[in-house]
């Protein structure tokens, strides 16, 4: 198997030098402690044979076993050591120890060497009963009597010829415990060795990665930059020789990067340029033309190419182009704004722009010219398409003029109309705000300011309009166009005193385009007082005149119906005249009553859901009968429904019953009488129309108003309105709505009313138990 | 068949004087108080009537305090009462919606009005409003 990767190959690389190392150490360390052993053995084994000889001395020269007894115990303490013996100069054994079973004794040529040995010596490893031993030998050795101390204490010494050898001493020591040291010594570096395997191996693993990580990193990233990825940057930040590199290669990839846009920005210039460009090299040869030259000329690139510059710019003379000043062009190395002409395949001169420049290579020098000719027929032709225009300006200018004088005229003449229209305003009593659109405000005269306590300095925003006038405000800033209606409502402002202000708001439009609105503000305390104290009036007048009234009314019943015994035919005619006349003083007071509770907004509308269709069915059915006994045809008229609306049924059945009522008593017997309903769009139009007498044009803008037809004569016989279309439009302006007539003297009248129908599914919830109060 | 006691409250004696001939004639019998007191009175004596008609601005005690009073008393709390008054804005709804039998009528009123309202307030028929 071939190892690819250069961590393995750093790993195993490592793995095997430590494998080796550590084998020579393990070797080394056992070979080392063995010879340690070994010589210790040995030293100890000599100077105990050597010591016991000299101990054995005495015992050996008296050949008296017992003598030996205190040196054998000392030598005999150690377990290691297998057998000692004593043998005399003739080999036989004056004392022995031993451990084991072996034979001791020796053979004669056994004796000679340790006899003439001078002192302790290894006599060799044996082995006996499986145990390897190794032995010692040390003669004995003596001297004279008065200097054998000296001697002993001299220890050996060839030149003294005084010695005297009497035996000699074996030892034999087990082997065994050099040889368990050794096992051990090896067993330790053995694990030793394992342990430095173990870390060299990790530690060489991880060198390997640290350096190959860098090394794949920069592998990967020479890769994208082979297959055209030049946004390649390195990260690796470190200082060493890797980091060098990296860095070498993000400057590498950076540099190709930028020649390569570079590159393909230029190509893209040229292609794209709309100037035509030729490039000319030293010798004023083409080169190469680009797409626009190509387009201009009528020649390709191929056909140019090598052939003098005279072929496309036909210059002589001491035009720069001609090849007289060629040298000097050249020298300069630019041209800019020549007037030139390009000579096209087809013989045709084009007059054109012409720039220049020079090719530098990185040693700055020259190889050609680069010239950008850019066509002027255009700009030619515009020129003098301008002057023709400036010409003519020429000659209008003096008209202009004179145009502008009226001009400024006009503008004086609206201005001095809008100081005026101006003052207007800002004399005027009522307070009038003027908003844009978007709620901002336009124009707030001084009137307005007072009443809504605003300083002369301060410009107060869509949100403080909101606070003070509330929802008319509200409702005209967020109406859509088309369908805005002219909001009334009335407002109690705090300050010095309370004040009720009439808010009105009016859209301003010019055609289907929403200008803004207008918001025009009356002070109507004063008339709200005076409407209060005349309800206060009729209130009480009306409360004191009906007590009487009911009493007159009980006593003229009481006497009709013969309470008081019968009454003679004269009288009854008078009594029944009286009983009328008493019930329509009542409807007077009535009237009376209700509409100043009105005026002063006291009698709150109980609105919900109705069908006003049923209202109409029902009155219709109620006073139908009375028409016909009057001798008048009687009709019903039923259009496309719905017809539910938001409102108080009561009131707008009073209204219902109130235009009916008067048809029946202004249209003359034979006449004809039609009560409708119909619906259109959003709202909902009752109607009731006849025959009747009719009501003067010049009437019928004061029609509604209260008193004012109190009395009047219309007919033969027939009294006034009273006060019923007063309240009926009360009631129905109360509902948002409007009431009108059209009518013609003698041939009828047709009184409508208009309030808006209920939003089909919604149904103005929020407001069914709210009260509302005329205004 | 038993006359109807009807008990007219008013502070006008006029008013009552002419209203007790009228119902008389027409057949009921009548009791008459001056005052919301005088009116209590009688009920407390025992004279339970059929049906009440009441004044509201009276002096003292006026009819709103009566009526309370009146539907108050377990003897009297199914009595039907006909308001007959000049301000019916004065009324509380609360009284009009309730479910004992009670009705307005305006002053001046309409004598057949009455007697018609009367005799179908005193037969538990449902009397439409106004």
């Amino acid at each position: 198997m071939k190892i690819k990767s250069l961590a393995n190959r750093i790993l195993l690389m490592v793995t095997f030098v430590v494998v080796v190392l550590t084998g020579l150490f393990v070797v080394y360390f056992a070979f080392h402690s063995r010879n340690s052993l070994e010589r210790y053995q040995r030293d100890s084994g000599l100077s105990l044979a050597q010591s016991l000889a000299h101990s054995s001395a005495l015992g050996m020269i008296a050949e008296e076993p017992s003598l030996l007894d205190q040196p054998f115990a000392i030598a005999t303490s150690d377990p290691e050591i297998l057998y000692t013996v004593a043998y005399d100069s003739s080999g036989k054994i004056l004392k022995q120890f031993s451990r084991i079973a072996i034979d001791l004794s020796v053979e004669s040529q056994q004796i000679e060497a340790p006899l003439n040995a001078a002192g302790p010596y290894f006599g060799g490893t044996i082995k006996a009963a499986g145990i390897s031993i190794d032995e010692f030998y040390s003669p004995i050795q003596y001297q004279q009597e008065e200097e054998l101390s000296e001697t002993l204490l001299q220890g050996k010494g060839g030149e003294l010829k005084s010695f005297k050898t009497v035996g000699f001493i074996r030892i034999g020591i087990s082997r065994s415990r050099i040889g368990a040291a050794v096992r051990t010594a090896m067993l330790v570096s053995a694990m030793i060795g394992v342990l430095v395997l173990a870390i060299g191996v990790f530690l060489s693993f991880y060198i390997s990665r640290l350096i190959t990580r860098s090394l794949k990193e920069l592998e990967s990233g020479a890769r994208r930059v082979s297959q055209g990825d030049l946004d390649v940057s390195l990260d690796i930040s470190t200082d060493d020789e890797v980091g060098a590199v990296a860095r070498a290669f993000n400057a590498m990839a950076g540099a190709l990067k930028e020649t390569t846009v570079s590159k393909d920005y230029v190509e893209n210039i040229v292609g794209s340029m709309n100037e035509a460009m030729v490039v000319l090299d030293a010798d004023r040869r083409i080169i190469s033309l680009n797409n626009a030259a190509e387009f201009l000329l009528g020649y390709k690139t191929m056909e140019l190419s090598g052939t003098l510059v005279d072929a496309v710019f036909p210059h002589e003379g001491d035009h720069p182009l001609a090849a007289s000043r060629w040298s000097l062009l050249f020298a300069a190395g630019s041209l800019s704004n020549v007037t030139a002409e390009l000579r096209t395949k087809d013989g045709r001169l084009i007059p054109v722009n012409l720039s220049a420049a020079q090719i530098l290579d990185r040693g700055g020098k020259s190889h050609g010219l680069v010239c950008i000719a850019r066509d002027m027929r255009e700009v030619n032709a515009l020129l003098s398409q301008l002057r023709a225009h400036a010409e003519d300006l020429e000659r209008y200018q003096g008209v202009l003029f004179s145009m502008l004088d009226d001009n400024e005229k006009a503008r004086l003449e609206i201005e001095s109309e809008r100081q005026k229209t101006l003052t207007a305003v800002n004399s005027m009593s009522d307070g009038l705000c003027m908003f844009g659109p978007d709620g901002r405000v336009i124009l707030m005269n001084p009137a307005a300011r007072g009443m809504l306590g605003i300083p002369e300095d301060a410009v107060p925003d869509a949100m403080d309009f909101r606070k003070m006038l509330g929802d008319a405000f509200a409702q005209m800033q967020s109406s859509r166009p088309g369908e805005r209606p002219k909001l009334m409502q009335d407002i109690t402002l705090g300050g010095t005193s309370l004040r009720t202000i009439r808010v009105e708001g009016i859209p301003l439009e010019r055609g289907a385009e929403l200008l803004g609105f207008m918001i025009v503000l009356r002070d109507i305390t004063r008339q709200r007082r005076l409407d209060e104290a005349k309800y206060e009036l009729i209130a009480n007048v009306s409360h004191e005149l009906r007590t009487p009234l009911a009493i007159i009314s009980n006593v003229i019943s009481n006497a009709i119906v013969g309470v008081a015994g019968p009454v003679p035919d004269k009288l009854m005619n008078g009594l029944s005249i009286c009983q009328a006349n008493a019930k329509r003083l009542g409807h007077i007071i009535d009237s009376l009553l209700d509409i100043a509770i009105i005026d002063a907004g006291r009698v709150g509308l109980q609105r919900e859901n109705t069908d006003v269709a049923a209202i109409v069915q029902e009155k219709a059915s109620l006073f139908g009968d009375k028409a016909r006994t009057k001798g008048l045809a009687f009709t019903t008229k039923l259009g496309e429904g719905p017809y539910t609306a938001y409102c108080d049924r009561k009131a707008i059945s009073d209204v219902v019953s109130n235009l009916i009522l008067n048809a029946i008593r202004f249209t003359p017997s034979g006449g004809s009488i039609e009560v409708g309903i119909m619906r259109h769009g959003s709202q909902l139009e009752v109607s009731v129309t006849d025959t009747g007498i009719g009501i003067p044009s010049e009437e019928h803008a004061s029609i509604f108003d209260h008193f004012h037809q109190l009395g009047r004569t219309y007919g033969p016989g027939e009294k006034g309105l009273g006060l019923g279309l007063a309240i009926s439009r009360k009631i129905v302006e109360q509902h948002g709505g409007s009431i009108g007539l059209r009518s013609a003297v003698g041939k009828g009248s047709r009184f409508y009313f208009i309030i808006p129908a209920s939003e089909e599914g919604s149904g103005n919830e929020k407001n069914n138990t709210g009260e509302e109060h005329y205004g | 068949m038993d006359k109807k006691r009807v008990l007219i409250v008013d502070d006008e004696a006029d008013f009552v004087e002419t209203a007790s001939q009228r119902l008389s004639f027409e057949g009921f019998e009548i009791a008459e108080a001056l005052d919301g007191e005088t009116a209590l009175a009688l009920i407390q004596k025992g004279a339970i009537p059929d049906i009440i008609l009441l004044d509201i601005m009276m002096p003292g005690m006026n009819g709103i305090d009566v009526f309370s009073k009146l539907r108050s008393d377990p003897r009297t709390a199914d009595v039907p009462i006909i308001f007959l008054t000049v301000w019916e804005h004065l009324i509380p709804g609360a009284a009009l919606r309730s479910k004992t039998p009670c009705a307005t009528l305006r002053k001046p009123f309409d004598f057949d009005d009455l007697i018609k309202l009367m005799r179908d307030m005193l037969e538990g028929r449902k009397v439409s409003e106004g």
